[in-house]
């Protein structure tokens, strides 16, 4: 039943739209007899795996790169990496402020301080020119972040590495499966980073990867990951298990059909935002191969609604949308206190623009056809619904 | 029993987590794992994390110790590798000699004890790190039916005699605040707060690895 009247909103006390919340989470349910296949094959005896090997294998037949590291999640791979980069130096990990929460974390367990550069206007992903104002004889790693809209720009990247000597990690993890100059990313810089959490594309329930062309490198993650016995000084116990291992694999499976699900459901809000007078999706950029993971909508700076409201009538609707990477790291406890705030013009202004909408298996095309009608109708009465929030906490608006 | 048929037990119990859909994200399966092990050991408080290295990274980042840490020469590298992390200098002291070594260890700046297995005296120990205000770190791996009787106590599914195939880790404590602290410190959902550890991690545990460590309680 759509809704009538203002009053027919669950914020102002009607029915909510969907009865559980739809979330922005892949959660794939993998075949259930491909996962008990896969599952009855692990070794239940002894400690030697099977089936993490064999993943690794097949990731890196995915990636086109010789070696693949399966970790406990992608923060493990990351922070491995982050800690092979430094060499033993204290210094800077230079990253991007529109992004996840997590890195500066890994880059504080590295021994490193978190400096954050600014993001292409176009792209979101990682400004080449803000990161090259950025080194300093004390940066120790450039960790550009994929966004699943685009790749970073990954040549300008690698040119600014070999040039500065400083060593490149990409977080790949919104971009399986995304090409980039028509090859799939995952084989540039020191290494790339993608997770198997159930959220992402490929559910291992919870774990990751490292995809590198360094063969050494490769050895010595496997050595940093068995902390408990390795050589390693710096270990931490990273393994992924064979049951996650197993998961993955059946997710593997089926991976061109998540894509497909998802490019599906990306379609199906792009022609809502065609009938939406302030909402638009971000495109995917054109020519490359994508995994639609996500569903980006930018609210015009027109539209009387702001895009904290738009958020926080879409969540009380249990339509689970939220901000995209707001607020950004530079604003948060994450930038050191002794720092200088870092100008950032374009992270500034794009994060108060767009906002994730719900995504993935659990989220149907007709929850699509039901968010975009509940979108038109807050449209029509968007100047009275502001009027109506403009009371309720200072922090919505 | 190495690749025979799959035990009963573990297709119901991932047909369970399939049909439920959750997957990950502390899910009720690693709540009902958290709780069985409480009650098991009667702890009121158990946080149940992807490794043991993971319950002894968290739980160092909630004691934050500020000074060395006194660890017994029984203790396994991956708790040593653990406190490598923070920086922390290692005193390693001969184990079975805990009660004299807290006291002269913290009069001589230590600030964290850490002890693997059975500890003779636990409440002397616990006593006396009280009076020294040394906080205490306790693996319970070799033992899990041993009663937790440090600050935090940590245990290793896979190395402990639980031997979870999808391993995991567990802190256990008796007091609430800690308890909360590190609930908060196995991912990165939690704001930042003057208590909350300045840096956290992905430690959670994931509903697969919640399953197999019910399942190994009951073997
Ligand atoms: C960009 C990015 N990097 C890293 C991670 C961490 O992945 P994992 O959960 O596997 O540790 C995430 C997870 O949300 C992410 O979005």
């Amino acid at each position: 039943m759509g809704k009538q009247r203002i009053e027919d909103l669950a914020l102002f006390g009607g029915a909510s739209t969907f009865q559980r919340l739809r979330p922005i989470a892949q959660l794939e349910r993998p075949d259930r007899a491909r996962f008990l296949a896969h599952l009855s094959r692990i070794d239940r005896r002894g400690p030697t795996p099977v089936l993490v090997p064999e993943l690794e294998a097949r990731l890196a037949r995915f990636h086109d790169v010789p070696h693949v590291v399966a970790v406990s999640n992608a923060c493990v791979g990351l922070l491995y990496l982050l800690h092979v980069a430094a060499g033993g130096k204290r210094g800077e990990v230079l990253m991007p402020a529109m992004t996840y929460a997590g890195l500066p974390h890994l880059a504080v367990w590295a021994g490193q301080t978190p400096r954050f550069c600014d993001v292409l206007e176009a792209t979101h992903t990682l400004d080449p020119e803000s990161v090259r104002g950025a080194i300093t004889p004390s940066t120790t790693a450039i960790l550009p972040v994929h966004n699943v809209n685009s790749p970073c720009e990954i040549r300008e990247f690698e040119a600014l590495s070999a040039e500065s000597g400083v060593p490149l990690i990409f977080d790949a993890v919104h971009a399986l499966g995304s090409s980039y100059a028509g090859r799939r990313v995952g084989s540039h810089g020191m290494a790339e980073v993608f997770s198997l959490h159930a959220t992402k594309l490929l559910n291992g329930f919870e774990g990751g990867y490292v995809a590198t062309r360094d063969g050494a490198l490769a050895e010595r993650l496997r050595g940093m990951r068995d902390a408990g016995d390795c050589s390693e000084p710096r270990g931490l116990d990273g393994r992924l298990n064979e049951v996650h291992a197993a998961m993955a694999l059946s997710s593997l499976d089926d991976l061109e059909g998540v894509f497909d699900r998802n490019l599906q459901r990306f379609e199906r809000y792009v022609r809502h935002a065609r009938e939406s007078e302030w909402l638009d999706v971000l495109p995917y950029r054109s020519g490359e191969a994508h995994n639609y993971e996500f569903a980006i909508h930018r609210v015009d700076p027109d539209s009387p609604l702001t895009r904290n409201q738009w958020v926080h009538l879409l969540r009380s609707e249990m339509a689970g949308a939220e901000a995209y990477y707001n607020p950004p790291l530079h604003r948060t406890a994450h930038r050191p206190q002794d720092t200088e705030m870092p100008h950032l013009p374009v992270t500034d202004e794009l994060t108060h623009r767009f906002m994730h909408m719900p995504v993935g298996a659990t989220v149907s095309l007709g929850d699509i056809d039901e968010i975009g009608s509940l979108v038109r109708f807050i449209e029509h009465r968007a100047d009275e619904i502001a009027a109506r929030m403009a009371p309720l906490s200072r922090e919505v608006a | 029993m190495s690749r025979g048929p799959l035990p009963e037990a573990w297709v119901q119990a991932f047909d369970g987590i399939l049909q439920r859909g959750y997957y990950a994200n502390n899910g009720p399966l690693v709540r009902q794992f958290e709780q069985e092990l409480c009650r098991r050991l009667e702890v009121p408080f158990a946080v149940a994390v992807n490794s043991g290295m993971g319950a002894a990274m968290s739980a160092l980042g909630v004691l934050a110790p500020t000074g060395p840490a006194l660890i017994a020469s029984d203790c396994g590298p991956w708790l040593r590798r653990s406190l490598d992390w923070y920086g922390i200098p290692a005193w390693t002291f001969e184990s079975g000699t805990h009660l004299e070594v807290s006291v002269r260890g913290a009069r001589q700046g230590a600030s964290i004890l850490i002890t693997s297995g059975f500890v003779a005296e636990a409440d002397r120990v616990a006593e006396v790190c009280e009076q020294a205000g040394l906080s205490w770190m306790h693996d319970v791996s070799a033992g899990l039916r041993n009663t937790p009787a440090a600050h935090i106590d940590i245990c290793d599914l896979e190395r402990s005699s639980l031997r979870n195939p999808a391993a995991g880790g567990c802190t256990f404590t008796r007091d609430a605040g800690l308890a909360d602290l590190l609930r908060k410190s196995r991912s990165f959902k939690a704001g930042s707060t003057p208590e909350m550890p300045a840096r956290r991690m992905n430690f959670k545990m994931s509903e697969a690895q919640a399953a197999l460590g019910l399942w190994a309680l009951d073997g």
